[in-house]
């Protein structure tokens, strides 16, 4: 019994491995345990922390004031996952309006991560025929007030053709820019008119004059374009992110929209970092924008519109409307209010 | 790089495993629970990354084994309220008190002296006079310097010839 044998070197060789595996798989266990219990009491954490919500509003927010003629989900039950790194993953659907009916036409794929700077943001479009993102020129050079030219009116006259050549019973959105600037309040009014919904207005905010973002140029400066906000409907959530009234842009009203959106801008500078705001929402400039549109009048350049075809086409009559583009068509969805 | 690794601990464990079972045997008293230690030195080394480290295994396993050992020793002293706990008999590192030894009658043999001795004395007359380990090795494997051998060495040697003509008068 106590003499060394092969039988018991064999014997002993096995247990080894054997309790080597057992306390591998022991440990592969303990740990997967502990990550589910971490991940549980995390997401209930999460939940109850209404950080999906907050997060929810404020991209929600980016999405109406940074892309022309679409707009966020409100409404919609956000998908948000918390990460055992405590980052967050998000995906917030973007919808679009074509004459009366709105459809989901793509999502942001949002990943934010404890460090701003790291937080990433995509997005994605379920057909690739509605990645086209509207675009405006300025009326005129915000650094020496020169009138600038639009484009040529044949390229305008091509679009309006768009809208000839299909049949009365079709939908559409449009966007124009402006040859001057407008108050909203009188933009609205010059379309009242017209059987249009109006979804989106290019607000100018200092750019050029107070700050410098983006911008392009085209046409040996005939034409300008800068990266900017637009007015939008205006969310007013309230401070659970369970009930919120909407502010269209109706004449009526468009002095509460706007103060609605200096109070939801002010509310971001307030209480984000710039980080949240520039790498998260994708919103630059947003204190100097803010600042801009406290001490000045609201400005706007252009909108995006949609409505039948025929009620779009009679826009061609005002002068002041210039490159024209149109978007998307849709099958008669139209009711007149 | 994992099939290398893993030839490398067979063939460390076929060279050592007959060694450590026989030195954990004299330490412990008992060849089950000896035959566990093993396995248990050979799973210490196994996740222990410094095991790649030794060009020369020996001493750093007869280590571990004696940490095995020690720490076996502690685990039921620790358990030994518990009823039912018991799992046999097992030796103390601390040896047997003298009185003892005077009423003992089956003394005789150096190994049979061993068991008297703390086991520190043990170990190092176990290392020298049994596995025949070099000082440098005993250092090493005990984590003593090489004057501290030397001295515990001495020491035990002396205690155990102490043991030996007390034996022998009686």
């Amino acid at each position: 019994m106590t003499e060394w044998t092969k039988d018991k070197e064999k014997r002993i060789l096995w247990k080894y491995r054997f309790s080597l595996t057992m306390r591998i798989i022991r440990v592969v266990l303990i740990l997967l345990f502990l990550y589910g219990i971490y991940m549980v009491l995390l997401s209930i954490g999460y939940s109850f922390s209404k950080l999906d919500d907050k997060n929810s509003f404020h991209l929600n927010l980016a999405i109406d004031w940074t892309q022309p003629g679409l707009h966020g989900e409100y409404g919609s039950p956000i998908n948000a996952e918390i990460t055992p790194f405590l980052g967050q993953r998000m995906t917030i659907p973007i919808s679009q309006t074509i004459g009366k009916e709105e459809q989901v036409i793509g999502e942001w794929n949002v990943t934010k991560r404890l460090l701003n700077i790291f937080s990433t943001k995509e997005m994605t479009y379920f057909q690739s025929s509605d990645n086209k993102k509207f675009g405006f020129i300025l009326p005129e050079d915000p650094r020496t007030g020169k009138k600038l030219v639009g484009v040529t009116n044949e390229a305008d006259h091509h679009e309006w053709q768009k809208l000839e050549m299909v049949h009365e019973g079709t939908v559409a959105n449009l966007a124009f820019s402006t040859s001057q600037f407008y108050n909203p309040k009188e933009l609205l009014k010059k379309l009242e008119k017209y059987d249009l919904d109006i979804q989106w207005m290019p607000l100018y905010a200092g750019e050029l004059k107070a700050f410098e973002p983006s911008w392009g140029s085209t046409g040996g400066g005939a034409h300008l374009s800068v990266d900017t906000l637009g007015l939008s409907r205006a969310v007013d959530m309230d401070e659970d992110y369970n009930g919120w009234a909407e502010y269209l842009l109706d004449s009526r009203i468009i002095e509460e929209t706007q103060k609605m959106m200096l109070k939801n801008m002010k509310n971001l500078i307030d209480h984000e970092s710039k980080t949240y705001r520039q790498n998260v929402l994708g919103l630059r400039y947003l204190e100097e924008r803010y600042e801009y549109l406290k001490e000045n009048e609201f400005l706007v350049y252009g909108a995006v519109v949609t409505g039948p075809v025929k009620e779009l086409l009679k826009l061609r009559e005002e002068q002041d409307f210039r490159n024209i583009q149109v978007g998307k068509f849709e099958y008669w969805n139209w009711e007149t209010e | 790089m994992g099939k290398e690794r893993n030839e490398k601990l067979d063939d460390i464990y076929r060279r050592y495993a007959e060694p450590l079972f026989y030195y954990l045997l004299r330490m412990s008293g008992s060849s089950t629970l000896a035959e566990d230690l093993v396995q248990e030195t050979f799973f210490r080394a196994t996740v222990s990354l410094s095991f790649y480290k030794y060009e020369d295994v020996k001493p750093w396993l007869f280590k571990v084994a004696r940490n095995t050992y020690l720490d076996e020793w502690r685990k039921r002293q620790r358990w030994k309220w518990v009823p039912f706990y018991d799992k046999g008999d097992m030796k103390s590192p601390y040896g047997i008190p003298e009185e003892e030894v005077v009423t003992r009658e089956k003394i005789g043999e150096l190994a049979d002296l061993l068991e008297l001795l703390p086991e520190n004395y043990r170990t190092i007359i176990y290392f020298r006079e049994i596995a025949e380990f070099s000082y440098e090795e005993i250092q090493e494997a005990m984590e003593l310097t090489e004057s501290q051998v030397k001295v515990t060495l001495h020491r035990a040697r002396k205690r155990l010839q102490i043991l030996a003509e007390r034996e022998s008068k009686d």
